[in-house]
């Protein structure tokens, strides 16, 4: 650098070299773009197949039928609730249709008919009858769900075009439809059965409520297991717990558990839960034992790392004044960690809620109908539900798994949102 | 087991201590010292004080193999400021936390000597820590209040030893220790915002009316001013010497003007080693040892 004149200078070769920096940057920015723009693409994309799939399957035709509620048809005169309970109303829908499509004659065409008209429509009569005992001898328009087909037909997913042999409903069938709604007799209305019902082979009946209450049950027992548990360890680990061997041991091993395929959690509970303690297969009790152990390394590692980034000085200054060391846990470095601690349990509990696999090798994989009442009761889960409707042939069933998808994808959308809101509400700054 | 307990362990233990020295003729000065005086018994002027209240005698510290502060004898009277002073890593901050045993925080940290509080043997099992922190208070060198209210601030050390049957006690102790520490006029219309929110000064001082609050007999402070600047400086200082009345104080400082304006005695400590304890204007205008005149006449540090 002495002799200026004949070699470059300092200055001179930083400026060489400061267009080459900036054209690495530019590229780097250029490559981050690409990267979130690619991301971005998947993500519309996912949610544009899945919404216009999944939309459809919250509305849902229904029929209006004239029924007269004949105490003679439905069960020979007998007005008493026992009689009434066990009643013939399919009756009722038939002869109803019957009235409506004078014309259809044959046992064949009649049968045809009735088809068009879901198997719920006599429960929901019933269930009508049995609540108001009233309606007996008298006359109403009921709307009534239509058979999975229609619906398929008026929502656009049967081919019309075509040959009669090669879709799932007949040129009479396709007459008759459109003669009901010419009359204003067939509409499409919110699906409510969705919400409502538990599992069902007719697609038209099949709700998520039961697999809604059986996640609902599992998350319960899961949270009530692996929040306190975790949190203890955590602070246990982080605060009380001498640096040694043993406890390097216990931290590796709480991270590998955290890598653990699901699978694996669910073959362990099939194991011990139910081939070993004896409890019920498919109940939401062993469902919410194996998510707690598989989200507890989830929920000590978070609950770890915020303990760890509460600031030191807040803890001396608590034991300078003479707290105890569970005092200064308790009284300063846990409320400071919560807002953390509570962020990583959402999202730990969030990745249980979508969690199928495990769920599959303890039984919750079944056909359940009813709606489970308790933690014992079997259910299924609403990941589980969206994999058997999933499986299911009817093209009906195609939609409704979208839908189900949706209705998860809401709940985890929640979840993830109130892990922000938290987080920003709580958090401290120093 | 914290961060910065085993931030200041970490530099102990990787030798760092020597940091701020320019000669090498300095560093083989203070090896012959220590040879020397392998007992410590090179500490020079007089390490009593007129009113001892803790007397501190042949403590030794060690961090893992790294032996920190080496038979230190220091006795802190009642009514008197001492300040520590010396190069950074020179042990005196670690001399502070072994007398309310902040120490035992650190796993790797081992003390070993005797340290009387009023005659009873502090690392004796009938002493409890809790109790002995209580009594020995400490204020940081950041200022580092709750992130809570300014009264809750004040009133946690008397809540959690139940200094206060009622609310208006607990309300007459966080009037009284705010006023003593000069905070009382700026905060009494915002008791209830947090303390967080006050300026760097004022939450030091809140920190002192925090540790004045339990009553402790001595305070103990590591370079309470060190993140002020020197207005807050000022009041801080002249807060000290308004509590010695009551209090026996050590203050820690790296600044020898500070040391010079609050200190009755001043001890000056080396490599781990305390050189010299003497009366603070005898320690500035005529100190005994080399390294004690080189320190304080800026030859380095």
């Amino acid at each position: 650098m002495s002799n200026g004149g004949q070699n470059p200078t300092a200055r001179q070769i930083m400026e060489r070299g400061l267009a080459r920096r900036y054209r690495k940057e530019r590229h780097f920015r250029a490559l981050g773009i690409t990267a979130s723009c690619i991301g971005l693409i998947f993500l519309v994309l996912f949610f544009a197949s899945i919404v216009s799939g999944g939309h459809s399957a919250f509305s849902q035709t229904y029929i209006a039928l004239d029924i007269s509620f004949d105490a003679q048809k439905i069960s020979g005169g007998d007005t008493s609730p026992e009689a009434l309970a066990t009643g013939d109303y399919a009756g009722l829908v038939k002869s109803s249709l019957y009235t409506l499509f004078p014309d259809v004659k044959g046992r064949s065409d009649k049968r045809k008919l009735n088809r068009l008209i879901s198997v719920g429509a006599e429960y929901q009569l019933q269930d009508k009858v049995m609540a108001n005992p009233g309606l007996i001898g008298t006359e109403a328009q009921v709307w009534v769900p239509a058979a999975a087909n229609v619906d398929m037909l008026v929502k656009g997913n049967i081919d019309r075009e075509l040959d009669e042999r090669s879709r799932p409903l007949g040129d009479k069938e396709i007459a008759w439809i459109d003669q009901l709604e010419q009359q204003g007799l067939l509409d499409r209305q919110f699906n409510t059965a969705l919400f409502t019902n538990g599992d069902s082979r007719d697609p038209e009946l099949a709700g998520i409520r039961g697999a809604l209450m059986g996640s609902f049950y599992m998350l319960l027992v899961t949270i009530a297991l692996a929040f306190p548990i975790g949190v203890a360890a955590a602070i246990y680990l982080e605060e009380f717990a001498p640096k040694n061997r043993w406890t390097d041991l216990i931290e590796v091993n709480i991270n590998n558990l955290a890598a653990v395929p699901s699978i694996v959690f669910g073959l362990l509970g099939l194991a011990v839960f139910i081939n070993f303690v004896g409890l019920p297969r498919s109940a939401p009790l062993v469902g919410g034992l194996v998510l707690a152990l598989m989200t507890l390394p989830v929920i000590i590692i978070a609950a770890r790392a915020s303990i760890k980034a509460v600031p030191p000085s807040i803890r001396e200054a608590a034991l300078g004044v003479g707290a105890s060391q569970m005092q200064t846990v308790f009284h300063h470095v846990l409320p400071l960690a919560l807002p953390g601690i509570m962020t990583g349990t959402i999202i730990g509990m969030a990745r249980a809620l979508g969690e199928s696999a495990p769920l599959l090798m303890i039984g919750m994989v079944a056909f359940v109908v009813d709606i489970p009442q308790s933690a014992m009761d079997p259910a299924s889960a609403l990941p589980v539900q969206i994999f058997l409707w999933a499986d299911s042939p009817e093209r009906a069933f195609v939609e409704r798994t979208s839908a189900a998808i949706l209705v998860l994808l809401g709940f985890l959308l929640m979840m993830n949102l109130a892990a922000v809101l938290l987080r920003r509400r709580f958090e401290r700054k120093w | 087991m914290y961060g910065v307990n085993e931030g200041v362990a970490e530099d102990l233990r990787s030798g760092r201590f020597g940091a701020g020295f320019s000669g090498a003729e300095m560093l083989e000065n203070s090896a012959a010292q220590r040879a020397d005086s392998p007992d410590g018994a090179g500490t020079i002027g007089n390490i009593q004080a007129a009113n001892p209240y803790m007397v501190a005698s042949g403590v030794n510290v060690h961090y893992g193999d790294n032996h920190a502060i080496r038979n230190v004898s220091l006795e802190i009277g009642k009514n008197e400021v001492i300040a520590l002073i010396g190069p950074s890593g020179c042990g005196k901050t670690t001399f502070l936390r072994c007398l309310n045993r902040m120490n035992d925080t650190i796993e790797s940290a081992r003390v070993t000597g005797e340290i009387t509080l009023d005659g009873h043997e502090i690392h004796d099992k009938s002493l409890d820590v809790v109790a002995l922190r209580a009594r020995v208070g400490m204020v940081f060198q950041k200022p580092n209040p709750f992130p809570k209210s300014i009264y809750d601030n004040v009133a946690y050390g008397p809540r959690i030893h139940g200094l206060a049957s009622t609310r208006a006690e607990l309300d007459e102790i966080v009037h009284g220790s705010l006023q003593r520490a000069g905070l009382w006029e700026e905060v009494k219309n915002r008791l209830h915002e947090p303390g967080t929110g006050l300026s760097g000064g004022q939450q030091q001082r809140l920190c002192i009316a925090r540790t004045i609050a339990v009553s402790p007999e001595v305070i103990l402070m590591d370079e309470p001013c060190s993140a002020l600047d020197p207005i807050a400086t000022a009041r801080i200082e002249d807060l000290i010497d308004e509590l010695r009345r009551n209090y026996a104080i050590v203050i820690v400082t790296h600044s020898m003007q500070q040391a010079a304006r609050v200190s009755q005695r001043t001890a000056y400590f080396h490599l781990g080693d305390l050189v010299e304890v003497d009366a603070t204007n005898k320690v500035f205008s005529n100190p005994g040892h080399r390294l004690t005149e080189d320190y304080i006449t800026g030859r380095f540090g």
